[in-house]
């Protein structure tokens, strides 16, 4: 990954004043580093040092320079490793405190009708709660993971039409035309067993596909 | 979680229908290949759970990236102090902020950027308690808690450099080595131009690799 191949000699290629130069914060920087800046060199280490410029490869206190920032940046990672707390389970600690801060009913959505409207009270179900059974649908199929489920239409009536997106994982290995259809068909069967609404459009659309765990 | 030992799938077939894999047949005549925990799920899909309400998706990624949440937290504000007040905080933001996320793909730094304005207002408090102009992070703690103890001696003397450093130069360089912050990210984040940014973040490293010289 990192190109510190000894140096061939210490002359600048470039003539002082010779190249345009963008930053002039730091003149003293520049003459140190035959024209350059530790920004520029922080730019080329950026970009892997590609393509190569030659008048930062072909500078002694350049190369110089860039092995320091290297060293910079295996401490600033190793800052951040080290401070990672790798005592198991310590971070389970947090999930009571945040839970017990979340709204959960903020993800409720909008209250969706299950019967006609009636005189003698009213049957709704939350969007969010939808989306749940639509995401368990999915899930119970071995080998899916859903992720979002899109509701759309104006559900507003019992009898609405109401079209849907699901977004599955999928685990590699199965026949994937074959098992999103079935989870397809599940997915309107588990509606019209809960729901009036009228289905239309089911699409599944597949994101992500899963390596199996290597075999024993 | 291994992936080594596949939990039994259930299908959402009749109960009790032998179901062991291999060439057995899951829901509308499936091959069973496994099964996709949420474990194994990318942060796109787990982000997108959570946006629609999956507590358990959303926990999932509290265990995954709260570890690093917390070190990143630990190394901008100076000390464990704080820390994991800052990556609950993050948490209880997010989950707000889900459903209005557009790109679930970069879920990791979009946490980071949440945790950086958390650790930022944590140390404006301070300073505004403290009386101090410049210096809002402490020298490190060395005799802190027990949790610190992994901390190298070079990760101390990194973190002595750095609470020296003047604050904009601290917290860009923080931002940028941490963080994973482009210059007009910084920028934005800390109200300041972006040839500020430039000129701090050459200034810090320049100082920083003097510093660190000599520590591998």
């Amino acid at each position: 990954m990192t190109t510190d191949r000894p140096s061939s000699d210490g002359r600048s290629p470039i003539a002082p004043g010779g190249e345009s130069i963008t930053s002039t914060e730091i003149p003293a920087e520049k003459e140190e580093l035959d024209g350059h800046t530790i920004e520029e060199l922080s730019d080329y280490l950026d970009d892997d040092c590609t393509p190569p410029d030659p008048s930062i490869d072909d500078s002694a206190s350049c190369r110089i320079a860039l092995i320091d920032l290297r060293r910079l940046r295996r401490l600033s990672v190793a800052f951040l490793d080290d401070a990672v707390d790798d005592r198991p389970g310590q971070e389970e600690a947090w999930i009571p405190g945040i839970l017990s801060r979340i709204g959960l009913s903020a993800r409720a959505g909008h209250d969706l009708p299950l019967t006609p409207p009636s005189d003698s009270g009213a049957l709704v179900m939350t969007e969010g709660a939808l989306r749940s059974l639509v995401r368990a649908t999915g899930d119970a199929f071995p080998g899916f993971l859903v992720g979002r489920v899109e509701l759309v239409g104006e559900l507003t009536s019992a009898d609405a039409l109401l079209s849907l997106q699901v977004d599955v994982d999928i685990l590699h290995g199965l026949p994937i035309r074959e098992a999103t259809e079935g989870l397809r068909l599940a997915v309107i069967a588990a509606l019209r067993a809960h729901t009036l609404f009228r289905i239309g459009r089911v699409n599944v659309v597949v994101r992500d596909i899963h390596r199996g765990p290597a075999p024993a | 979680m291994t992936d080594g030992s596949i939990a039994p799938p259930r299908p959402p077939g009749p109960p009790g229908a032998p179901f062991e894999g291999g060439s057995d047949r899951g829901p509308a005549g499936l091959p069973v290949v496994g099964t996709l925990d949420l474990d194994r799920a990318g942060d796109a899909t787990l982000t997108a759970r959570a946006a629609d309400g999956d507590v358990k998706a959303f926990t999932v990624l509290v265990r995954r990236h709260g570890p690093v949440l917390r070190a990143y937290a630990i190394r901008v504000l100076g000390s464990a102090t704080d820390s994991d007040d800052v990556v609950q905080d993050t948490f209880v933001t997010a989950w707000d902020q889900l459903p209005k996320l557009q790109n679930t793909s970069a879920t990791k730094s979009w946490l980071i950027r949440i945790a950086t304005r958390k650790a930022l207002d944590r140390l404006r408090a301070r300073r505004d308690h403290a009386d101090v102009d410049d210096h809002d992070v402490a020298a490190p703690d060395v005799d802190g808690p027990a949790r610190q103890a992994e901390s190298s001696e070079r990760d101390i003397a990194l973190q002595t450099a750095l609470s020296a450093l003047p604050e904009d130069q601290r917290r860009t360089w923080l931002l940028r080595e941490l963080g994973g912050y482009s210059y007009a990210e910084i920028a934005d984040e800390l109200s300041i131009p972006a040839s500020t940014v430039r000129g701090a973040l050459a200034r810090a490293r320049k100082t920083l690799m003097t510093q660190m010289e000599g520590w591998r």
